[in-house]
């Protein structure tokens, strides 16, 4: 049986996991192409206009998927327990993740859509909703199992590769190059996975600062330990309602203290719900101590746009 | 000693006022929300930020104004609401760095019972537990009044033979609802009200069309904020359900008892929405889902969502209710209010719609 799972969304964080999980119980995952014009064209006919680009381009992954395979796979992503788990202390994930099997079933009423519940503590993937998952397909318990943990090892390594490694997902999972200049001052380059490495949608924003002599160290790069530090940090002393929020935080106060990042790009999708709010109080705390440059982006942003909007803030950061 | 006051929703102030009265504490009430409020939360808010928080702004800052420092708001479901907790702290900070220094907010009932009795103890002067219990069941109760006779204006409103004998009933009403302060004076009113129903002379044989009305909790409440969506419809000829009520939610996700059940009621809805959602994008995005399944099952021949700008469970409500609106062959409204958005732009798109149903019944 054919799974899709579509190169967009929460792919650049927990592909290794699902196609892990999905192959040992054996299925046959299948793979979206990386995202082009044509296939963001296909996204943009059918999806709200309201909607943030990720989601957009999301929707045209969904296009170029559901006739090459038996079921689509989207994860509902839930809730992120810390500690306890007390009422209130919890971090979600954007709406979008939590609902978009239910909002593509909507859309697609001829695709079979999985929606196996995604839930964490403290950090970890809990086991229950997969092995749940993969009994509902008749797996076996004891298959389930060794599925779950394989692909919970599979995942860490993946995580840790790209601290240890300082490698981005792109690299490790589709063995692009990104070819980093060796003397090259640093920028730190924070923002959604799915914006930051998909290079149709962020219009090869790394290759961009490469290009311009810039070394990139993104969010992914940074241990989770300062990532949780850093989100600490914010001005109104408690972490934010969302799990990526927190964590583009943590990244940009850790990267306004490291003396060897000259500037941080934080780079949003236009419309974007979890950021808008904090994203007003963080810059304003950070920009007293590093260069920080917010890059929204749509799917109108336009290469020329793009390029003087970067030109212009790397010309500002002190020599 | 701080001034206390409460979230801008229809009438749960009323519910409120009835609980600090009933600790003998001095609640004051929320302002008419207006264009000035609007146009001071645009100017303040950080520049992505979706229009409830924009309104919001200006209406706490109204209240600051007064001199309410403290604003008690209840919450549900371990505050899932969308981005309920960021909403609040980044209004406290803004108002706080305006000046407001003292300006915070209380969020009760939305995280479990312990945490909830904490902060009611902190608020009312440390009341003994069987005080607090009377005090919850004293709010539920006017919260249940103020929601029931909402329901019956609603449905009085479309068949009301002299124009505004309908809301004058309400406010008579409602306004006796301010001088609660004990659990068994909401139902006394209540009942009066209910006999004097009665008086509101109404066509009965009207040929009457129902629509669901639907939207993110935080817009379909305020009457204002959606530009008085009920009341435009009910005038013309159109039966509306309020969605989503307090009651719905605050009785019925803490399972408090209550004459109407309302933990039974908000199971059957989010039952009834198991075949378009298994996820729980916002705490009440099932619950909308389900009431406007089953306005449908009992009549309705339309949808109408009121969105705002930058709501992302509004975005997600959409192509579910278009495929609901597909699959009970009726048509949907979805009408986007931003910052520069219209009333009467409002109420000629409600018109054509209407128009559109009726034909449609031809």
């Amino acid at each position: 049986m054919k799974v899709g799972i579509p190169r967009a969304g929460l792919y650049y964080v927990y592909y290794p996991f699902w196609k892990t999980f999905l192959e040992t119980l054996g299925f046959e995952v299948v793979l979206s192409d990386p995202t082009d014009r044509a296939l963001l064209e296909e996204g943009l006919k059918i999806a709200n206009s309201e909607m943030c680009l990720p989601m957009k381009v999301m929707y045209g992954h969904i296009v170029a998927l559901k006739d090459k395979v038996d079921a689509i796979c989207l994860p509902q992503m839930d809730e992120a327990k810390w500690g306890a788990g007390k009422l209130g202390t919890s971090t979600y994930f954007c709406p979008y993740f939590v609902g978009l099997a239910d909002v593509m079933r909507s859309e697609f009423p001829e695709t079979e859509f999985w929606q196996p519940l995604m839930s964490f503590q403290d950090n970890e993937i809990e086991a229950e909703p997969w092995l749940e998952f993969a009994g509902r397909h008749g797996i076996d318990d004891t298959t389930a199992k060794r599925a779950f943990q394989k692909a919970k090892q599979t995942q860490q390594k993946y995580i840790q590769a790209q601290v240890t490694k300082q490698r981005t997902p792109l690299e490790l999972l589709e063995s692009k190059k990104i070819v980093q200049p060796k003397d090259g001052r640093t920028i730190g380059l924070v923002g959604r996975p799915y914006l930051v490495y998909d290079e149709q949608a962020n219009l090869n924003l790394i290759g961009k600062l490469n290009q311009r002599g810039f070394k990139v160290r993104t969010m992914e790069m940074l241990p989770k330990s300062e990532l949780k530090k850093g989100e600490k940090r914010l001005s109104w002393n408690r972490r934010s309602h969302w799990l990526l929020t927190n964590e583009e935080y943590g990244a940009i106060f850790h990267l306004g203290d490291q003396s060897d990042v000259a500037g941080i790009i934080y780079v949003i999708p236009f419309n974007c719900g979890p950021d808008f709010v904090v994203e007003d109080f963080v810059i304003r705390q950070v920009r007293k101590q590093k260069p920080i440059s917010v890059i929204s982006i749509d799917e109108s942003t336009g290469e020329a746009g793009l390029t003087t909007r970067v030109d212009a803030f790397l010309d500002m950061i002190p020599k | 000693m701080p001034k206390y006051s409460s979230f801008p929703g229809l009438y749960e102030h009323l519910a409120m006022r009835a609980m600090f009265q009933y600790f003998g504490k001095q609640f004051v009430d929320p302002p008419e929300m207006n264009d000035s409020m609007l146009k001071y939360g645009e100017a303040k808010s950080p520049e992505y930020a979706c229009l409830p928080f924009k309104i919001y702004l200006g209406y706490f800052r109204d209240l600051a104004q007064q001199g309410v420092s403290h604003i008690f708001v209840h919450g549900t479901r371990g505050m899932r609401a969308c981005r309920y907790l960021d909403l609040w702290e980044g209004m406290q900070k803004t108002l706080r760095d305006e000046g407001y220094t003292d300006f915070t907010f209380y969020f009760w009932g939305g995280y479990g019972a312990w945490k909830s009795f904490r902060q009611l103890k902190k608020v009312m002067g440390g009341p003994s537990l069987l005080k607090m219990l009377g005090g919850v069941l004293v709010y539920s109760a006017a919260l249940e009044t103020t929601d029931l006779l909402n329901d019956m204006a609603n449905r009085a409103r479309p068949r009301e033979l002299e124009p505004g004998a309908t809301d004058k009933w309400l406010e008579k009403w409602l306004t006796k609802l301010k001088k609660v302060n004990k659990r068994n004076q909401p139902k006394k009113i209540y009942q009066a009200a209910c006999a004097d129903y009665t008086n509101i002379k109404q066509d009965k044989g009207k040929d009457i069309i129902k629509v669901a009305f639907t939207g993110d909790l935080f817009k379909v409440h305020e009457p204002f904020f959606h530009f008085d969506t009920i009341r435009k419809l009910n005038q013309l000829g159109v039966e509306v359900k309020q969605p989503e009520s307090f009651s719905l939610m605050f009785i019925g996700t803490n399972k408090i008892p209550s004459r109407s059940n309302y933990t039974r009621q908000f199971k059957y809805y989010v039952q009834k929405s198991k075949k378009y959602l298994r996820s729980l994008p916002a705490s009440y995005f099932d619950l909308g889902i389900g009431e406007v399944i089953d306005e449908l099952d009992n009549g309705a021949e339309g949808i109408i969502h009121f969105q705002s700008f930058g709501c992302m469970p509004d975005i997600m409500f959409k192509p579910i209710l278009d495929r609901i609106g597909k699959d009970y062959n009726v048509p949907v409204l979805h009408f986007m209010r931003d910052t520069h958005a219209s009333d009467a732009a409002y109420q000629t798109r409600l018109e054509a719609f209407v128009d559109l149903i009726k034909r449609k019944k031809k």
